[in-house]
């Protein structure tokens, strides 16, 4: 069995859950092949009757929470191979949605036992070339990876690799001190600590891929192959979004056609949301 | 069955710059360089002046067909442009360029290189397209042919499309051409609409903007598609502050180019054996008669 997984973990700020909702119905509206959705949020009663209808699979977060005491809710993230219910699974970020088919790329999936996004694109397309939120990486010649949209496969390698993500979740000081010399963070971060992992154990050349995918649209303002000078970090001051009744997304005037990660929360209206339960005959 | 080829030029003068004998100087070039037809697309005013100033034998021996249509002179009214003969003189004058979405219905052609008469053929370059797999090619890239001079802005909004170059376009008769020259000719129609939804600046209409967005849909309103680049390493193109100064021999000039100093500072320059968009038409009609003289 195939399908997608996410982490909702509600902050103060954000509702991840109506965002996971918002993911989930786009994903049932476009994919024709693989469409399984998966939330694992801190407790099942936290989802709504409504939004339980597009999640196949309420998943409780195991172990105990350990993102309790931190604002950014990311400290769950290396369990993702313990709690799908998958035997292939992509990861995504919860703040995505999809707009077109990408089905086939499943297929080509399959061929690797994990892997992981190193080409986000632009809203125009472009390949991103910008480190402008990854100096760690460059400096400290990590691979580039990206969880934002992340397969892997019940295997030996996957198991690997998560194993060795947990234990830098667990001492990521350390570990930052000893294998990062230079742009250290200031806090865990999920990118970086699975590039470090991936790196340790050598595996590099098995996760990752020069293909056209898998990728998705990465809407961090500072990396669109813009000059930077007159960018601020929210996307949305800069260029104006349409989504359609039909649920296709233009930014300016670039169809989209990618997964897209919108990074600003507030993209996320309820008009688009409506939209989406519309063409999933919910509304 | 054989497949005619060959080249479309369009001239309509204004007051100062007398587009057809550009055009007339680029047809000679084109037959030279090139070796195949030229056919020009005209009105009646510009060519009767042509017939009186160039000569009803010398059009003949330029062009293969010349297309007479109307002229639409509330149009011609209406878009005004700067013109620049170095920086010596600056003239705001009607800029006739609204037809240029006809050129898929006009070319007498198979195989059409649709080009500026400004645009001087000085190599066989564009030969390469002939025979191509594309349905029609068009460029983006261009070069300043000082390096280092400020070009214009790669895109039409900082945020927006990339900018594409209708200085040359090659096409064939095939339905995906005649769809971007229909979609031109939309954006042309619509050209108030499409300015605030591309957020490009200005009130000119300009045939560049009107082609980049066509490409832009025909590549289902994404940077790279269906549309390719012309087989040429770029489109250079001149200033209009920039002069030439001598016509040394055949495909061989030398321009003045003003450097982008502080003070006024210029660099001659030899250019030789490559196309070359000039700029400043001022230039090229005070140079006419010796390119005519060398190339007939």
């Amino acid at each position: 069995m195939k399908g997608y997984l996410v982490i909702a973990q509600n902050s103060g700020e954000h509702d991840y859950i109506r965002m996971a909702y918002a993911l989930a119905l786009s994903i049932k509206n476009t994919q024709s092949e693989v469409n399984q959705f998966a939330i694992a949020v801190d407790n099942v009663d936290d989802v709504s009757d409504e939004y339980k209808k597009v999640f196949d699979h309420i998943i409780e977060i195991p172990w105990e929470d350990d993102a309790k005491d931190t604002a950014w809710k990311i400290n769950n993230k290396w369990k993702y191979f313990y709690m799908t219910p998958f035997e292939e699974t992509v990861v995504l970020d919860t703040d995505m949605i999809f707009t077109h088919d990408i089905s086939y790329w499943w297929d080509i999936l399959s061929t690797k036992d994990m892997w992981f996004t190193t080409q986000p694109r632009t809203y125009k397309n472009q390949t991103i070339t910008s480190d402008a939120y990854r100096k760690v990486f460059t400096s400290n010649n990590l691979p580039n990876l990206y969880t934002a949209f992340m397969y892997f496969k019940k295997s030996k390698l996957a198991s690997e690799v998560f194993s060795m993500t947990h234990d830098i979740f667990e001492d990521w000081e350390n570990f930052y001190y000893n294998f990062l010399e230079e742009d250290r963070p200031k806090q865990l971060s999920g990118d970086v600590a699975y590039a470090l992992a991936v790196k340790i154990l050598d595996v590099e050349q098995d996760v990752t891929d020069n293909l056209d995918m898998p990728c998705f649209i990465h809407m961090k303002s500072k990396v669109q192959n813009i000059k930077t000078a007159i960018v601020t970090e929210d996307w949305t001051n800069h260029v104006p979004s349409y989504f359609t009744s039909d649920c296709k997304l233009k930014i300016n005037t670039f169809e989209q056609i990618l997964p897209f990660h919108y990074h600003i929360k507030s993209w996320l209206t309820n008009d688009i949301i409506l939209k989406l339960e519309k063409q999933h005959d919910i509304g | 069955m054989k497949t005619t080829k060959g080249v479309l030029l369009f001239a309509h003068n204004n007051e100062e710059i007398d587009y057809i004998k550009i055009a007339y100087v680029n047809a000679l070039m084109i037959k030279k360089n090139l070796r195949v037809g030229v056919t020009l697309v005209t009105d009646e005013g510009t060519a009767d002046w042509a017939r009186e100033t160039i000569g009803q034998k010398q059009m003949q021996h330029a062009f293969e067909h010349v297309i007479i249509k109307d002229r639409d002179y509330v149009y011609q009214q209406k878009n005004i442009r700067i013109y620049k003969d170095t920086k010596t003189k600056i003239t705001r004058l009607p800029f006739y360029n609204c037809d240029h979405w006809m050129a898929y219905d006009l070319t007498p052609y198979d195989e059409t290189l649709f080009i500026d008469a400004d645009y001087l053929i000085m190599s066989d370059a564009l030969n390469n397209c002939w025979g191509s797999n594309q349905d029609i090619m068009i460029n983006k890239n261009i070069r300043e042919i000082l390096d280092g001079r400020q070009t214009e802005s790669p895109t039409l909004d900082t945020f927006g499309i990339d900018l594409y170059w209708a200085t040359c376009i090659y096409f064939k008769k095939t339905e995906v051409a005649k769809h971007m020259f229909s979609l031109a000719h939309y954006v042309y129609d619509n050209y108030t609409y499409f300015r605030d939804l591309y957020q490009f600046p200005g009130s000119l209409f300009r045939n560049d903007f009107a082609f980049s967005i066509a490409v832009h849909m025909m590549n289902g309103f994404n940077e790279t598609g269906l549309i390719k680049e012309l087989p040429i390493a770029a489109i250079y193109k001149s200033f209009d502050h920039d002069d030439i100064i001598s016509i040394n021999g055949i495909n061989d000039i030398t321009l003045l180019l003003e450097k982008e100093t502080k003070y006024v500072e210029f660099l001659p320059t030899r250019w030789h054996n490559i196309d070359i968009h000039i700029m400043n038409k001022y230039a090229i009609v005070r140079h006419a008669d010796a390119l005519v003289e060398l190339y007939t």
